[in-house]
This record gives C-alpha cells, sequence and structure tokens, in this order.
C-alpha cells in the first residue's frame, strides 16, 4: 500500500485572485507525471492536501469538477502559514498534493432529482465543482432542476465571477446572485441568501439541497429549508475543521465518533442532529 | 483550657472556608483533598454548599495551588480563597505583582509549612512500595505497608527542593494556619546542587543533556508553573518559529533554557515543575541553580511581597555584568 | 521438542534460565526489556544480563514509542528544487523481541494497529517496526494500586496482542505461544522448556484470580455507556476544574496516539514530522481564522472521556483504555479517572 503521507508533485500553471481584497486566489494546477494525473479521481465535494514543502500542509476544496480533467482548479484563502507559502508561491513552482480526500456530495441519491445549491462567500468552493459537473454534457440528464442561490458581503468578494455571469445567461439552471451590500455598480439582487431563498422558495419534493457557507449564514438558511419542507436527510452540508493527516488517524478533526476528514466533510443535516454540537 | 485543644490544621482550614463561602465573602475555595491513595492529594474546589470536610492537610499536599488562579480569576469577577504553603504564597505574590490577579479578590489561608514528603523516597525505604496508610505525627512519618509498620523522620522523606526552603511561612497571607516559622536566613543547599556545582563545565553540560534527553515534550513542566500564564508560549509560536514539537535536543534544550530564564527573578522554587515531570527530568536541579544564581548576583528573592519591583523591570546602575563584558 | 499451540499445554522455564532464554529468542536480533533507570522501570535495549529487571508492576513509560516514536520523519525535502525523498520507512531488521510488556499494555498495541495498519490506510513506518518486534508478554501477579484493567475488559493474564506470553509462578515461568510467529521464535530456546501439567496451568490460574481480586473497579462500567451519551450534562461543568492540560495523560497513555504534522527546516533543506499531540492542547482543534470548537478545558476534557469511553466504543466497538493507571499514577494534579467516571455513572 502506498505512503499515505507522501504528496506526489504538482505544478503551478496558473493563479488568479478572486476578490477585491486579494486574500482568495484559485490556483489552477497540473500534475507533472500523467499517472499521477489518471490516478486523481474524484468527486464533487472531496478535498485535498496542498503541500508546501516548509510551510506545511492545508487542507482545501477541489473547486474543478472532474469533467475538467486536464487540471484542478483549489480556491486558497490565505489563512496561516500553509496558505500564505501558498500565495506567495510563483507559476511553474512544483507543490505536492495528497488526495482525494473525504466523501462526495451525495451524487447517486441525487439522480433523478432537483438540485438546489446554496453557496455563501468563500465556502462555495467545492459547490462549483457540483455544479460544473451537473452541467458537463454528459451529466445534464441525470438530474432534473439546477437552482443556485449564491451569496457574499459585497460584489467584490464574490469568488468566479466571470463563470457566475455565464451560469446567468444558460437555460439549464436557475442562478440568483446576490449581496449583503451592493456598490454603485452593482445592477443584482441585494439581500442575504437565508432571504433570497425564502424568496425563490425551491420546491422541496424530491430535490436534494447542498448548503455549504459561514456558520451564521447555514444557521438562518435551514429554518428557511424547514419551512420549505425540505428534510434533514435531503440537506447536505460541509464542514471545515482544523486538519492534519486528512486521512483520519490524527485524531484532531472528529466531532463525536466522526471524522470530518474521512467520514465528511460532507454530511447530512439528519447526520449532524446526532452529533454532538462541537464545530 | 485543656478542651480548647489545638485543632488539626485541616479542620482550621475547613472552618475558615466554611466561614468564608457562607458569608458571600469568596465564590470558590481552593484547597487538598485526600485521593484514593493515601499518599496523594489533589486539590478540591468548592463553591458554596460544598462540604468543607474533605480538606484535608497532610505532608502530600505538594501542589501549588496558586497555577489556577489566573484561570480562575483572570476574566471572571470571581473572589477566591485558596491554601498556600510558604513557596505557593511567594507564587501569589508575583502573580499580584505582574498584575495577573488583584489582591482584594483574594483570601489567602497561609499554611506554615514543615515540607512536603517526597514518595518516591518514603517508598525506597519500604521493603514493599505498596503504602496502606500514613499518619505524620511528632516529626516522624508512620507508615504501614503490608501489615508492617515503619516509622521514618520526616526530614529524611522531604523533596529535595524542600530541604532547603528558606521561606516556609507564608509571606503574603489573610489567615495564617499553624505558628510561623521562621525564615533561614542560611540557605542549606540540597547535596544535588551542590554536587552540581563542583564539577567541570563540560560535565555540567553532560549533565544537563542527558537530564533533557529524557524529555518528551509534554510540557507539563510549564503547565505545572503558576508563573507561566502566557495566552501564547514562546514553544507554540508559529510567527516566529522558535522551534518545532519535536524532541530532539536543539529544540529541547531551546524549550528548557528558554522556560528557565523566563523564570529568572520570578521562580519560587516550589518543585512544581520537577513534580509534574513523567519522564524524571530533573527540573530542580536547573531551577534552584537558576535561583542561586538571582541570589547571588543580585541579592534578590522573588516573591517576599506584591510591592517588591521585579528583577528584570528593574535597573541599578551599579548591577553586576562581569557576565557580558567578561563571560567566561 | 515440538512445542504445542493449543491452549492449556505450555512449557516450563526455570526463572534462572530467564537470560539464556531471552538470548536464545533474540539469536543475532535485537532484545529490547525492562530495566530500571533512576528508579524506574523503562524498556532499553538489553546487552548485558544483569540490566534485566522484572520487579515491577508496570513500566513507567509505555511501550508506545517503540511502534509510535515521539518524533518521527516522514519524509525529507529540498526546499530549493521542491524534491520530495521520503524518508526511508526503517526496514525492520530480523525479527527483534520485546520482552516485559504487561497485558494492558499488549493490548493498547493491538488498538494502535487498527489505527496505523488498518485496512484503509496503512502506515509504512509503523508496519515496519511492528512486523520487526515480538511481543512477548509478561502477565501480572500483584497489579498497583492504580491498575483497573479488568474494569475496561483487560485481565492480567490476557494473552491479547503477545505472540508469547510468560505467566510468573514462585518457581518458574510458565510459557505459551500465542501467535504462530511466536511458535516459531520459541523453537529457539526449546532446549529450556520443559513440558507443562495441568497442576502448572491450575497454580497459573490461582495466581491470576488472587491478582484479578486485588484490582478495585472504582466505577460501574455497565452504566457508564449510557450515562455517557449526555453530551450536555451539567458535570462537564465541574469535571474539568483540576486538570492543567498537560498532556501528561495522553502522552503516557498506551492507546492515546493523536500527533502533528509540520515541517522543520534548515535553509533550504527539511523534513516533515510527525510528533505525539493531544486533545488536551489548546491548539489542537484551533482553525486558522482563530476559532476553536474546544475553546477551554471543559470541552477538551468533556473530548477526552467521551472518545476513550464512549465514541471509540461506536467507531471500533471498544473503550480506547486498557486500565493501565499511567494517567491516575502521573497526573500531577492527582486527577483519578476512576473517580472521575464514577462521579459521572452516579450522575
Amino acid at each position: 500500500m502506498k505512503d499515505p503521507y507522501l504528496p506526489i508533485p504538482i505544478r503551478i500553471d496558473g493563479m488568479v485572485f478572486e476578490n477585491e481584497a486579494r486574500d482568495i486566489k484559485t490556483f489552477r494546477l497540473v500534475f507533472t507525471d500523467e499517472p499521477n494525473r489518471i490516478g486523481f479521481s474524484f468527486l464533487p465535494g472531496q478535498f485535498a492536501e496542498l503541500s508546501l514543502m516548509g510551510a506545511g500542509e492545508c487542507p482545501i476544496g477541489i473547486a474543478s469538477s472532474p469533467t475538467e480533467p486536464d487540471h484542478l482548479l483549489l480556491t486558497v484563502k490565505r489563512a496561516g502559514i500553509a496558505t500564505t507559502a501558498l500565495h506567495r508561491s510563483s507559476v511553474g513552482d512544483i507543490i505536492g498534493i495528497r488526495g482525494p480526500l473525504g466523501n462526495t456530495f451525495p451524487i447517486p441519491a441525487m439522480e433523478g432529482k432537483s438540485i438546489v445549491i446554496v453557496g455563501g462567500g468563500f465556502a462555495f468552493t467545492t459547490l462549483r465543482s457540483m455544479i460544473k459537473y451537473v452541467l458537463a454534457e454528459n451529466n445534464r440528464g441525470r438530474f432534473n432542476d439546477l437552482t443556485v442561490i449564491y451569496g457574499a458581503r459585497n460584489p467584490g468578494e464574490l469568488l468566479y465571477k466571470s463563470e457566475l455571469e455565464e451560469w446567468e445567461g444558460r437555460k439549464d439552471l436557475k442562478v440568483l446572485v446576490t449581496v449583503d451590500k451592493g456598490d454603485d455598480r452593482w445592477t443584482r439582487h441585494i439581500g442575504v441568501v437565508p432571504n433570497v431563498l425564502r424568496t425563490v422558495a425551491p420546491a422541496a419534493k424530491d430535490a436534494t439541497v447542498l448548503v455549504c457557507g459561514p456558520p451564521i449564514m447555514v444557521r438562518y438558511t435551514l429554518p428557511v429549508l424547514a419551512d420549505l419542507g425540505f428534510k434533514p436527510e435531503s440537506i447536505f452540508l460541509s464542514l471545515e475543521m482544523r486538519m492534519k493527516c486528512g486521512i483520519g488517524q490524527c485524531g484532531r478533526c472528529n466531532i463525536g465518533p466522526k471524522y470530518v476528514c474521512k467520514d465528511g466533510p460532507v454530511f447530512s443535516f439528519a447526520e449532524l442532529q446526532q452529533l454532538p454540537q462541537e464545530y | 483550657m485543656g478542651a480548647a485543644a489545638v485543632k488539626r490544621p485541616a479542620t482550621e482550614i475547613a472552618a475558615i472556608a466554611r466561614e468564608l463561602l457562607a458569608a458571600g465573602k469568596i465564590d470558590l475555595f481552593i484547597g487538598y483533598r485526600q485521593t484514593s491513595s493515601p499518599v496523594r492529594t489533589t486539590p478540591c474546589f468548592l463553591t458554596p454548599h460544598d462540604d468543607v470536610t474533605r480538606l484535608v492537610w497532610n505532608g502530600f499536599c505538594s501542589n501549588n495551588l496558586a497555577v489556577y488562579l489566573t484561570r480562575m480569576m483572570g476574566r471572571k469577577r470571581i473572589r477566591v480563597g485558596v491554601v498556600a504553603k510558604g513557596c505557593d504564597s511567594r507564587s501569589i505574590a508575583n502573580l499580584i505583582r505582574e498584575n495577573q490577579i488583584s489582591r482584594e479578590a483574594l483570601v489567602i489561608v497561609g499554611m506554615a509549612c514543615p515540607g512536603m514528603l517526597d514518595v518516591a523516597k518514603v517508598r525506597a525505604k519500604l521493603a514493599d512500595p505498596g503504602i496502606e496508610k500514613v499518619e505524620e505525627i511528632d516529626g516522624q512519618v508512620i507508615v504501614s505497608s503490608k501489615g508492617a509498620i515503619r516509622s521514618l523522620a520526616r526530614t529524611d522523606c522531604l523533596y529535595d527542593g524542600c530541604i532547603g526552603c528558606r521561606h516556609p511561612t507564608p509571606t503574603v497571607v489573610d489567615r495564617l494556619v499553624g505558628a510561623a516559622a521562621p525564615d533561614r536566613k542560611s540557605p542549606v543547599l540540597d547535596s544535588t546542587v551542590r554536587d552540581f556545582l563542583v564539577r567541570p563545565r563540560a560535565e555540567r553540560w553532560q549533565i544537563f543533556e542527558s537530564e533533557l534527553a529524557k524529555c518528551i515534550r509534554c510540557h507539563a513542566c510549564r503547565n505545572a508553573c503558576p508563573n507561566c500564564y502566557c495566552q501564547e508560549c514562546f514553544a507554540e509560536q508559529t510567527s516566529p518559529e522558535w522551534l518545532s514539537a519535536s524532541n530532539d535536543m536543539s529544540n529541547t534544550l531551546l524549550y528548557h533554557i528558554g522556560r528557565i530564564l523566563h523564570q529568572a527573578g520570578r521562580c519560587v522554587e516550589c518543585g512544581a515543575c520537577a513534580r509534574a515531570c513523567p519522564a524524571n527530568v530533573n527540573l530542580g536541579l536547573f531551577t534552584r541553580l537558576l535561583a542561586d544564581e538571582v541570589r547571588e548576583r543580585f541579592a534578590f528573592e522573588s516573591g517576599i511581597s506584591p510591592e517588591q519591583p521585579g528583577l528584570l523591570s528593574t535597573f541599578n546602575a551599579d548591577d553586576r555584568q562581569e557576565f557580558m563584558t567578561e563571560p567566561e | 521438542m515440538k512445542l504445542e499451540l493449543e491452549s492449556g499445554s505450555g512449557s516450563i522455564l526455570r526463572r534462572e534460565d530467564l537470560n539464556r532464554f531471552l538470548n536464545l529468542l533474540q539469536g543475532s536480533n535485537d532484545l529490547y526489556g525492562p530495566t530500571r533507570v533512576q528508579g524506574r522501570h523503562e524498556i532499553r535495549r538489553i546487552t548485558a544480563p544483569e540490566q534485566l529487571d522484572t520487579r515491577y508492576a508496570n513500566l513507567a513509560m509505555s511501550p508506545k514509542s517503540l511502534f509510535l516514536p515521539q518524533t518521527e520523519t516522514l519524509f525529507t525535502f529540498a526546499t530549493g528544487n521542491r524534491k520530495t525523498s521520503p524518508a526511508a520507512a526503517r526496514a525492520g531488521s530480523g525479527r527483534n523481541i520485546l520482552f516485559g510488556v504487561r497485558p494492558c499494555d499488549a493490548m493498547a498495541i493491538t488498538f494502535l494497529d487498527r489505527i496505523f495498519s488498518g485496512e484503509d490506510y496503512r502506515d509504512p513506518r509503523y508496519a515496519a517496526r511492528r512486523a520487526s518486534l515480538i511481543v512477548i508478554t509478561l502477565a501480572c501477579t500483584v497489579p498497583d494500586p492504580t491498575c483497573f484493567c479488568t474494569t475496561v475488559d483487560c485481565a492480567p493474564d490476557s494473552e491479547i496482542g503477545a505472540d508469547v506470553i510468560l505467566f510468573e509462578l514462585p518457581a518458574y515461568y510458565l510459557v505459551k505461544p500465542v501467535t504462530r510467529a511466536g511458535r516459531d521464535v520459541l523453537e529457539a530456546a526449546a532446549s529450556l522448556l520443559t513440558g507443562a501439567t495441568r497442576n502448572d496451568w491450575d497454580e497459573k490460574h490461582r495466581s491470576a484470580q488472587n491478582a484479578r481480586q486485588s484490582l478495585r473497579h472504582g466505577f460501574d462500567p455497565n452504566r457508564l455507556t449510557a450515562k455517557l451519551g449526555d453530551f450536555q450534562a451539567p458535570y462537564w461543568e465541574k469535571l474539568h476544574r483540576e486538570c492543567l492540560g498537560c498532556g501528561v495523560c495522553t502522552y503516557l497513555c498506551p492507546t492515546c496516539y493523536c500527533f502533528d504534522i509540520t515541517d522543520e527546516t534548515i535553509k533550504s533543506r527539511g523534513r516533515r514530522i510527525r510528533t505525539w499531540d493531544s486533545c488536551m492542547f489548546p491548539r489542537f482543534t484551533q482553525h486558522a481564522s482563530g476559532h476553536n470548537p474546544r475553546p477551554t478545558q471543559k470541552e477538551r476534557t468533556r473530548q477526552r472521556i467521551l472518545h476513550k469511553f464512549n465514541y471509540a466504543l461506536k467507531s471500533h466497538g471498544r473503550k480506547l483504555c486498557v486500565g493501565c493507571g499511567r494517567c491516575i499514577a502521573f497526573c500531577p494534579v492527582g486527577i483519578d479517572i476512576r473517580s472521575v467516571l464514577k462521579e459521572i455513572v452516579e450522575s
């Protein structure tokens, strides 16, 4: 069995700032060896540990979809030592990657149903993976309606701005982008995500909801979903925890008996209700 | 007069605790209670309506309870009553001087301390290490072990650090239990420190390293020390990263040298660090050496009063400085 | 002579032959055994017969550091050219002998196996070390007052985790192979072993029974599981107060395995290391953002107790405790986990 702690090399092929505060960057990563690329088989919802030799590792959700096979996109917020080292890297640098890690969004269970995606701020990364996956030509027919509600504090903080615009123009999904507070160029919706959700009122019947956002957004979104008739078993969240090994060995990312890196990061709300509220 | 016999210290402590809690003068009382072992006590936290008769006082009350004060009193405005031996009270004086706790919110129940018993020394004198019962009477420690009863001289069983104790009576105190014993002006150095100092320098370094080779970097020494109240310890800083978590010698040395030097002028030689260490590192040697150095160079004793200025926060024009200008 | 693997057979080894016995088993490999170091018993590499000392209830430090060292290099790297060189997993050279492990510690090793050498992920360093050590358990006769193995489904004569087990009787040892590897390694010492009789086993059972009876439960394990279901129970407010958060309990515990992964660098060279960590440390769960799901000692103490006595039951079907009592003996402030659990059971 291969050594689970050894990162495999991957090259930074490009990077772009996502937000005006310039502390969130999306990295386009390309494997240096083709067998590694082929072996890195993942599905939306999963994450990887990015390795900066000398600085450490950071667990980052995979923002690209497996339907974008030539590269990986990972969106990283600068917070600690490893993410700062990553932000200071240059195109052409070779870093390390371990993964894919964690569980996936419940794709088989979502087939034949509608999908509602509710995202907030920086947490939208793996939701992008899911959206691109569903929209891919070979996959679209497997799912019914796709509704995306995505909000940020202000327009500058929105991720994937050009893609959001592109999606707004498509017919095979409904996208509502909102901000808490607009600026003088903002022409779209203004309002917090839970309120927009209440207004859009997507149908709960035969639908799955994926919710990823800051804790406060999640806290106010869940009651709205309950009011709309969504059952806890069909609501899924992606959690964040301090992680190190990413494979359920180092003991630090647990919520009760579950490890966020291994049994998560995707949990149904029904599952979370059974676990201690310690996250 | 015969009926008003001298109260056992434990009874007196309990009475004081009861009185303070009932009168609402304190919110919390911290003392000692016995564990299931006759040679082990544990800190006892009492709030109003808790049973004060659990409180004990014996030769196994070695923990320095001042370590709880910063956590208990730091952010909350609670008033605490605490049992303090000589060394503990000096820790408290330091914490007050360093603005970590408030004198007004404290009631210090001082104990005139006869020195604490080192269980390892007691066990070493017995045929069988199992101890069933211990009584301390008139300078003797009477140990029942596997049916046999042995009477040991108390002075033979003291912790190394307690042997040379200069301040057995608390320096800052509200209620004193037991008769005050005079401070010892002519210090008695324990044999380990004396022995260490006469060795050549290279050998002293080798002893230092071989002790630290046992360290497993648990940092219990730091957590047991009342002076180590930093919210972020230098050992855990990531920016700059002074040292790593590994127990190889360079990191271990830096941790211990750093910690001990941070104690200069503050360490009261209570021995909490040495007793806390699970790996048997002879930390007492280092802390007592440091305190000796401070005494010799600056004629300074830590924790005599909360008003006493800190050693490293004062400067005199005639401070000795040959250790900088003419290092060995 | 042929050594039978069935229970009830086994062999007799005279006490005075112990050193020779171990030397024969060790052959050209290493022998790790108990020796007295500054008044405590520790496992060290034994190079001379007089080093061996079995007069202890248990070793001061658990043998887990032989499998999971405090610091372990995962791999080395050079930051200049970003090359990763995996540190050679110390390939187990031959079969070394680890003698003197008590049944509680031997059982604990099997718990570590499930984490580090499990179905999903296998740590090659751990696996190599594990494969290179034959575990010879020395069963207990006189437990310490801090021992409570029987409360947590272990026993003074438990054979779990042993390759070979030695039962100490007044005049001799009763030797029994437990695994195939143990049986194979015993062949080398066959000349020192004679057949055991029914009487020998009866005496062993009596001795084990005496040891069991001297153990104090301290709390009712059968009522514990139900009681630990309440995450918000009021007793959590008080149970943590004495705790210094020093981590001694976790570092000495033979079943505690939590670790940290960090990088060390000198100029352009470095290594990624795995070091012991503890759920009792504040930074264990602290996010880079500053958010900490376990901000005070209350949450951390609750985590430790629930992990060991509740969550592990759900994930592994076992309490993560073998009753070795080190946490009781070495806690700087005398916290007794049995009293803590008793208070929970009786709340």
